[in-house]
This record gives C-alpha cells, structure tokens and sequence, in this order.
C-alpha cells in the first residue's frame, strides 16, 4: 500500500476526470446563460418605456375622467381619485431625467413639462370649480384637455418611434439569435466531442494494461510460459498488478520447468523398469518352453541318472555316455537359465544335443563345427543356439528320408562375433520366416531374436535367410566389446 | 562452459526481445498520446473561439441596440430649441436642416423641428407656439409672418422667458430678440436691377407673391416692393403695375399669370418670389410662346429653373437664398443669446443672383452634391 500511496491512483484520475468534464458542462451553462441574461437585458430595454408610455397614458386617462366627472358632480370621491392619481402621475414623472441625448429625450423631457403643465391648468379648473367660477373652470380644463392632447401626441410619436427602432433591432435580435444558435450549437458539439475524446482516452488508457493482461493469460493458458514480462508505465494499480502478474508468471514457468525436469527422470525409470519387467517375462517363456518341452526335467533327470549307473552296472559304456549326455543336456536347461553363460558351453550344449541325435538318427543328420577358438568365451544369454538348432532339425531335417547337415560357424569379424546356424532342409517361404518373427507361436526364433536385443540394448543382431529347397541360414551378431 | 555461454545467449535474446516490445508498446503509446493533444488543442481552441465569437455577438447586440445620440460626441444637450416652418414652404430643403444640425451639435442645442403641414399655417404656427411655452423650451426659433396673434404670442412667449427668433419676416414690432434671414428690401432692389438689365428704360412689371403673405401684410409694409420701386424710381418709364397673390402650389400660380397675360398683354416684365411660382410662370410663358415678349426673374435654385435660365431667354435671373447660412446663424443667434444675453437685432444672410454668367458653375455644384448625398 505505501508503494500505490506514490502514485496518482486511478480513483484520483478518475474523479480529476470527472471534474474536467463537469466543469466544462458548467462552463456552457454559464455561458447559455449569461447570453439569456443579456437578451432578457435587451428585451427590457425595448418595451420598458413603451410600458411606462402607457402607464402615464392610462394615468392620464384616468386623471381626466376623474377630473371631469369632479367638475360636472363636484363629488368628493372624484376629487380623492383625482389626487390619488396625480400622485401616481408625479411618481411616474419623477423617474424620468432631465438629461437630454437624444430625441426620445427630448420628447420625454417634454411629455414631463406638460404633465406639469396639466396638473396646473387641472388645478386652477378645481380651485375656480370651488370658486362657482363657471367660466374660468371650463377655460381651465379646456386648457387641460388641450395639453392633454399634446402629450398623447408625444406618447404616439415616442412609441411609433420605438414601435420603428424596435423593429430593426427585433430583426438585428432574430438574426443575431440565429447566428447565437448556430454557435451554440458548435459549443455543444465540441463539448461533447471534448468529453468523448477525455473518455475515450482514459478508458484507452486504462484497458490497454488489462488487454496485455489478459493477451499475457490467454498465452499462459495455453500453456506458453515464455511470453515476454507484461510492461506497464502508468503510474497507478495497474502497475503493481502487472508486476504481480509477471512474477506469478515467472514463478509458475519455473515450476512447470521443474516438475518436466521431474518427469522426464521418471519416465527413465519407468523404461528401465518395464525393460527389465520384459526381460524376466522373456526369460519366463523360455523357461516356459523348455519345461513344456521336457516333461518333468527333474524327474526325467533323476531317471537319466539311475540309467547311467545301470549302464555302469551292466558295462554297457555306450549307454552309459549316451545317458551322461542327455543328463548334461538337461543339467544346462535347467541350471542355468536366467543367467549369461560363454559361448563355448552354449556349443558345447548343442554338440550334446548331436551326441543325443546321432544315437537316434545315425548318420542321417550330421553336424559340422567350425569355431574360431579364440571367441569362445564371448559372453552370450542362454539358450540361444538349441533352440536355433532344434528348429533346424525339427521342421529342416526330420521332413527328409535322406537327411542332411546342420553347419555351425562361428568366427570373428571386425566388430561383431557371428554366429550362423545353417540346414539343408526344406526351407522357409519369405511369408514364413515373417510369420516365425512375428508371432510367439513359432516358440523359440523370435524369443531367440528378442532376448538378443534386449540382452545387448541393440537391434538387427539376428537375421533369417532362406529359399525353399535350399535350406535356413540364421546369422547372429555379438557385439565384440560385450566381452 | 558451453552451457553458460548459451544461458548468457539465451538470455540476451529474451531481454532483446522484452525491450523492443517495450519500445514498441511506448511508440504507440507516444502515437496515442500525441493524436490525443492534437485532438484536445483542435477541440479546445475551437470552443474559445466559439464561445468569444458568442459573447462578441451578444455584447455587438446590446451595443446596437444601446442609445442613440444627437451626435457622435454622446453629450447631453444643453439646450432645448423648438423650430417651426413652413412645411408646404420648398424653401427649407435639407441644407436649412443641416446648417441647423452642423450649427446646434457645436452649441450642444436639442432641436424640435416641426413642419407644419396644410393651408391655415397660422392655427398652427399659434398652436406649436402654446406647444413650445407648455414644452418649456428654451427657444423658439419661427417662420413668421406678419399677424397680430403672432406678435402677440411672440410676446407671450417673452414674457415666459422664452427668446423667439424670427425667420422669413422680421416682425420687427414684436417681442423677438432677432430677425435671421434675408433682408426682402434687398431682395427687392435686386429683382429691380436684375429686371432693369432685361427690360431696359420702359416696361410694365408684375410681382406674383405667394397668398399668404398678402392677408397679412400690408402691401405698403412689404419691404419687398419697396425695395423694387426705390430701384425704379430712377427709370420713369418702368412701373410695377400689379401685385398678384397665389395660393399654394403650382397650378394657382399658372392660373394668375394665365390671366394677367390675357387681360394686360402689355406686361413685359414678371418677378416671383417663390420656387413654385417661379416653375408655374415658366409653363405659362412656354406654352403661350411668351418667352421672348416677358422678362421673368424668379426665385430658387431647382433644378428645372436653372436649366431653364441655361437654355436662355426664358428666365433672365434667379435670386436665390442661403438656407444653410440661415439654419446657421439662427441657432448661433440663440446661444449668443443665451451666453451673452445680448444678440444683434438681425442676422442677414447672403443672397444669390444665378443667371447666365454663372448657371453652369452652380449646376456643376449641385451634381457634385448629388453624387456626394448618393
């Protein structure tokens, strides 16, 4: 509040405002009028002797009938009137000065003498009327009727006169009224033209700081924090609310800047997570297939077990290897699936998995190892090949009476270890080899591709080539630095 | 260091940003506010120069319509002079009138002319004499002739301290404090001598006066005639035979010269002593082919009578009065009547012989005035 105390507020402006224009409506009040008032002056002048003319006439009248109706009745209440109205007559007189400008002058200095003139000649009628003196009465008031005829002479002239001067100014008046009007009316408009302009622009100055305002907000609604700081130079409310406005701004962009930061470390971790989650779900359908592929691996294990010492037993050493293989075949499925092994024990897993065929099939389907030694303890997840070579066999080979080969190479290239599993067998349609990759259903290639994937955070690691006919050849790569 | 050297960027760019929309924002605010003094300057001079020009207006009005003065010095008179003339007399034509007001706005004199208009002049001259002393005027200044009721007014008014000053006749007998106007011996003399040039040593001459004089004055008494026939004493065989009398207007004046030419075919000199009896002599002597029989000294200075003394041998001369010097010297006479309480017993003022020698000189002078009252 001691910051608003500093500036002209907009209450202050707003009354200053008000004043002004108030004032400027007073101003053409007044003006109208001091402008009715001189008119009003104006009009006066021009019937205010014509009123007094007529008054000293009606007077004048009244005087005679007075007069004459004491001399002819010689009554007393005639008489009263008569001195009554000689009374008036000199009051009326009296207002008039003696000095002379100019011909209505003239005619009122000597409408006055003849009053006098009257009231003397009416006088010595009434004092000769008191005398019985018949004639001299009668000469008396003959005198007076004269002069009584002289000033109604004067009274016609001075109003005829007026009657003319009047007439020209009553027209100079309408015109001059009319011009007046015409200014008024100009007044009038600037006035409110005047009025319209302050309005306008206090209202302009006012709603200018609220339109950036409210522009500021409907950006921020939108979600754009980097609109730049409203900016106001009045001097008043508003001020203080814009500044409030742009640290409010600030402060929730800074927030919402946070609260991203916030989210996005989140979501990271969220991946990771569901990456990991994806992984063991991976790892689970292996395992999956393996047990369903195997009924009862311990069970079946514990029997490979006591046929080994059976075969041992009974000295048949054949047997007795074959056993040792199979339970070293399911040792490994079981022991060590959700871990990482070396490539060597994965082809050592699958040169028992020949062992085991050989017994069955003989030397329909052969195997051929080509390993790179020197890559053999390339760190692999598990369980990649067997399936790789399972399949081979399974919809490869075991189709064909005549047999075939399955190849493993393994060698080293400039970054990758490449693993390839190759058949002779019928082949795969390009339609098929789409189909394994994108369904679960064909088991073990795509789990194979996918744990590859996720295990060494890359893609195209695992390819599928094929014609029918001509067999399956499906290349792995090992990134190198794994190792 | 990179990432501050971009925060440092970043932030340049945004301050760059703020302040030229800031700049901006104050350009069009400075627009705004520039646009709005203009505005209000237009606005506001525009209402004082209406509201001068109204007030203006108003106070021209009551200035207009303000009093009106006898002259331009807006002084009051001093003096309050009543007129009486002959209205149906075309002799006080506008310069007696103006040497009145030249002369009554040095003095400060109020004057109240009244024309008196219609036949019976002398009701009414005695009638405005009662007016004047009823009115208390401070002076009368009268067309007068000679009349017993006249003189005996002018006494009155005398008497009630009113001073009356006589034009026309000088009524010498009464009461007035001075005679101001031509002096009609010498009006006569001049007619004679200007007939005697005409006629030469013989002849028969007849006056046409107006009729009002002759009901009043005797024919003896008029000054006029004297003077005429102190000037014919010395020519023997010119006589003035008859003294005729009109009545107003131009008619009576064709009438009586029709006749004296009928019944004195032997007159051979006529003298009138006014204007319109001077332009009904003239008809007479044209339409009867007179013109070179009859000598005609007349009297004025119309227009018709000095073109018809520019064409020659209709009129001889004309004598003419100084109207303006009279409307003059009356209203002097006053005041010097008033200051000094002494005034000379007569004003004489000049008179005017317009014959062939000088006619164009003064129908020059009067277009010049004509144009000058245009």
């Amino acid at each position: 509040m001691s910051k608003l105390n500093k500036f002209g507020s907009i209450k202050n402006n707003m009354m200053l405002y008000s004043l002004g224009i108030i004032l400027l409506m007073a101003i053409l009040s007044m003006y109208s009028l001091s402008i009715m008032e001189r008119y009003k002056g104006q009009i006066q002048a021009m019937f205010e002797k014509h009123i007094y003319l007529s008054e000293v006439e009606s007077n004048m009248n009244g005087l005679d009938a007075d007069l004459l109706g004491f001399l002819t009745s010689k009554s007393s209440t005639r008489l009263n009137n008569f001195l009554i109205g000689v009374e008036q007559l000199q009051g009326d007189i009296s207002q008039v000065s003696e000095q002379i400008y100019n011909d209505e002058d003239l005619m009122m200095k000597n409408i006055v003498h003849l009053v006098e003139a009257y009231l003397e000649q009416s006088n010595e009628a009434i004092g000769y009327k008191r005398l019985r003196n018949v004639e001299k009465y009668y000469e008396h008031y003959e005198y007076s009727v004269e002069i009584k005829g002289y000033i109604f002479d004067y009274i016609d002239q001075l109003n005829n006169k007026q009657l003319n001067r009047n007439s020209k100014a009553y027209l100079d008046l309408v015109n001059q009224i009319r011009l007046l009007q015409s200014i008024t009316y100009i007044i009038v408009i600037v006035l409110v033209l005047i009025a319209f302009t302050v309005v306008y622009y206090i209202t302009a100055r006012m709603v200018r700081p609220i339109t950036h305002l409210s522009d500021a907000a409907e950006e921020i609604a939108k979600g754009n924090f980097q609109t730049p700081d409203v900016y106001v130079d009045s001097e008043d409310e508003f001020l203080l609310l814009a500044a409030a406005f742009n640290k409010m701004k600030n402060s929730i962009s800074e927030y919402v800047d946070e609260l991203k930061k916030q989210a996005e470390t989140e979501a990271k971790l969220k991946d990771e997570q569901l990456k990991n989650v994806k992984m063991e779900h991976l790892l689970d359908n292996a395992r999956l297939y393996a047990l369903q592929s195997q009924i009862n691996p311990h069970f079946m294990f514990n029997t490979i077990n006591a046929g080994v010492q059976l075969s041992i037993l009974e000295r048949a050493p054949k047997t007795g290897n074959f056993l040792e293989t199979m339970s070293r075949l399911f040792r490994y499925n079981i022991q060590k699936m959700d871990t990482h092994c070396t490539l060597e024990e994965e082809i050592n897993n699958i040169k028992d998995y020949y062992e085991l065929l050989k017994v069955r099939f003989g030397q329909r389907i052969q195997f051929e190892f080509h390993i790179d030694s020197q890559v053999t303890n390339v760190k692999v997840p598990q369980l990649i090949l067997q399936p790789l070579v399972e399949n081979a066999y399974i919809h490869g080979l075991s189709g064909l009476e005549e047999g075939g080969k399955i190849f493993i190479d393994v060698y080293k290239n400039a970054s990758f270890v490449e693993i390839i599993v190759q058949d002779t067998g019928v082949g795969m349609t390009r339609e098929r080899i789409q189909e394994i990759l994108s369904n679960n259903s064909g088991i073990g290639i795509k789990n194979v591709r996918d744990r590859l994937e996720l295990f060494y955070h890359q893609h195209n690691l695992f390819y599928v080539e094929s014609e029918v006919g001509h067999g399956v050849k499906i290349t792995i790569k090992i990134p190198q630095n794994m190792e | 260091m990179l990432i501050s050297i971009n925060f440092v960027l970043q932030f340049h760019v945004k301050m760059k940003e703020e302040s030229s929309l800031r700049s901006e924002y104050m350009s069009n605010k400075i627009n705004n506010k520039r646009l709005f003094f203009w505005v209000m300057g237009i606005l506001v001079i525009t209402l004082s120069v209406a509201l001068f020009a109204g007030f203006y207006i108003s106070y021209q009005l009551t200035k207009s319509s303000a009093d009106e003065y006898f002259w331009a010095s807006k002084e009051n008179a001093d003096y309050h002079v009543m007129i009486l003339i002959d209205g149906s007399n075309q002799t006080y034509s506008e310069e007696f009138i103006r040497g009145i007001e030249e002369e009554s706005e040095i003095y400060r004199v109020a004057t109240e002319i009244i024309s008196i208009e219609g036949a019976n002049y002398r009701d009414q001259l005695i009638e405005n004499m009662q007016l004047a002393m009823y009115n208390k005027v401070d002076g009368l200044i009268i067309h007068a002739y000679y009349d017993d009721e006249v003189i005996a007014m002018i006494d009155k008014l005398s008497l009630a301290g009113i001073p009356v000053i006589t034009m026309n006749e000088d009524l010498a007998s009464s009461q007035r404090i001075t005679y101001v106007g031509v002096n009609r011996y010498t009006i006569g003399e001049i007619a004679a001598q200007e007939m005697i040039k005409s006629l030469g040593t013989s002849g028969k001459i007849a006056v046409i006066e107006p009729r009002s004089y002759e009901e009043y004055a005797d024919i003896n008494d008029s000054l006029l005639v004297l003077g005429f026939n102190d000037i014919l004493k010395k020519y023997p065989n010119i006589t003035l035979e008859h003294v005729l009398y009109t009545e107003e207007g131009v008619l009576s004046a064709e009438i009586i010269a029709t006749n004296l030419m009928k019944e004195n075919p032997d007159i051979s000199g006529i003298f009138c002593t006014n204007t319109s009896n001077t332009l009904g002599v003239i008809q007479v002597l044209v339409d009867n082919n007179l013109v070179s029989q009859v000598s005609l000294i007349g009297y004025g200075d119309e227009v018709e009578i000095l073109d018809s003394i520019k064409k020659g041998n209709i009129i001889e001369a004309s004598i003419v009065t100084d109207f303006y010097d009279i409307g003059k010297k009356a209203i002097a006479a006053f005041y010097e009547y008033k200051t000094s309480a002494f005034v000379s017993n007569y004003f004489n003022t000049s008179i005017q012989v317009i014959d062939q020698s000088n006619v164009d000189t003064i129908l020059l002078e009067k277009s010049e005035e004509n144009v000058k009252t245009q």
